[in-house]
């Protein structure tokens, strides 16, 4: 039971964990990919 | 004589009879009800030609289903390369531009792994526990490569449970985000996103690969191809492979995926009370999930000014696109001019990625 218990507490917060992550890749990734030249006609 | 000692219609059992029913249950849905008809009919009739006695094609080294089964599940082939089509067919515009809703993908695993839990209680073991668990998270391909890693006897129960319930999402969804919010916050409408340019989602393939699979190892093979996928589709430059994999490739690999999953469901493994107990928990895990996203959304509303419509947390369930459209339909009921779709696709897409970081956190553990 104790390791299911760990099991249940390490995958909850892996998941935020690794998708807060994610969050923060997004918010560099904007700032690596920066403002894109307009395009011309 | 011989011949007559050979026929398979002498060896058939009232189980196998039982398991042609079933498989003809899901044939008939799959056509005339439209519920996943790409996977329910390969799958109904693979349980068909299993059960038929005598027949030789679930045997192992030999039969032919079995070589489906074996090089294309067992071998986790078929699974990653579904990956690769679900991430040439996706857009990741409306998680870029509204990264917060990620976190509504995350509460979706909840369900995941409060299932796991109970599951455990009742008698199954941590393996099977973790591959009941992740029916919640929505995800067909990635149930299946869970449960061909961790409990393959449970291959063919959690994944026919997995893709019944993603059919019946827009039975099952609606009276839990009801139940959940009120009248005024369904129809709040959220402010649209930023636009997101094409460098940005060129880049974003590739490092969200790099440091998803650098986080949770186990999960690679799935993120890699998703992340291949949507890379093909970004470039602009590979449109023959975004082409084959979004439509050639995929429809290929569904075939021989649904056959292998029906294969084996042979009445000897199917039919023990256990496989019951998995869809009542299957059931309870999308439940639990639809419900933790909505939750979350709630909850992130008491901290921020610019409001989420909490029905879009019930996306979080990765069911895509489904639990999306459902989402729109809810909405759209209680406010005919909020269109909610593109914003319950950022959730939806973090939902598959949160399953399978989900998954792979349990192989990491488990295996």
């Amino acid at each position: 039971m104790q390791e299911a218990v760990q099991i249940f507490v390490n995958g909850i917060s892996g998941v935020f964990i690794g998708l807060a992550v994610l969050y923060v890749v997004i918010r560099i990734n904007k700032l690596l990919a920066g403002k894109e030249p307009d395009k011309k006609e | 004589m011989v011949f007559f000692n050979n026929m398979g219609l002498l060896a058939v059992t009232p189980g196998m009879v039982f398991m042609w029913i079933i498989g003809l249950i899901l044939i008939y849905l799959a056509i005339t009800r439209q519920y996943e008809p790409l996977l329910l009919l390969p799958i109904g009739f693979g349980i068909i030609l299993t059960n038929l006695p005598l027949s030789m094609l679930m045997e192992p080294g030999e039969g032919l289903l079995w070589r489906f089964y074996h090089y294309g599940i067992e071998w986790e082939v078929i699974p990653p390369l579904i990956f690769l089509g679900l991430g040439a067919l996706t857009d990741f515009s409306a998680l870029l531009s509204q990264p917060r809703l990620i976190f509504l993908g995350a509460a979706a695993q909840v369900g995941v792994y409060v299932t796991f839990f109970i599951a455990y209680s009742m008698g199954f073991s941590l393996q099977e526990a973790a591959t009941i668990g992740i029916i919640g998270g929505a995800d067909g391909p990635t149930t299946i490569y869970l449960a061909a890693k961790l409990a393959p006897q449970l291959l063919g129960a959690t994944a026919v449970a997995a893709y019944s319930y993603m059919a019946l999402v827009p039975l099952i969804m609606p009276p839990i985000m009801k139940l959940l919010t009120t009248d005024a916050e369904r129809k709040i409408r959220m402010k649209k996103g930023r636009k997101v340019s094409a460098r940005e989602k060129l880049y974003f393939p590739i490092i969200a690969a790099m440091v998803i699979i650098l986080l949770v190892p186990a999960s690679a093979p799935l993120i890699a191809m998703f992340m291949m996928g949507n890379l093909f589709r970004e470039s602009k430059v590979v449109e023959r492979l975004n082409e084959t994999a979004q439509n050639s490739l995929m429809n290929i690999v569904t075939i021989f995926l649904g056959v292998s999953i029906g294969a084996t469901m042979n009445a000897e493994v199917f039919l023990r009370k256990e496989v019951i107990f998995i869809f009542f928990l299957g059931l309870f895990a999308f439940m639990i999930s639809t419900a933790s996203g909505i939750l979350l959304a709630k909850f992130m509303n008491l901290f921020t000014s610019n409001k989420i419509n909490p029905l879009v947390g019930a996306a979080g369930v990765s069911a895509v696109p489904m639990a999306a459209r459902v989402v729109q339909k809810v909405g759209a009921a209680a406010d005919k001019r909020n269109y909610l779709l593109m914003f319950a696709m950022g959730p939806n897409i973090a939902g598959v990625i949160g399953t399978v970081i989900a998954a792979g956190i349990f192989i990491s553990i488990l295996k």
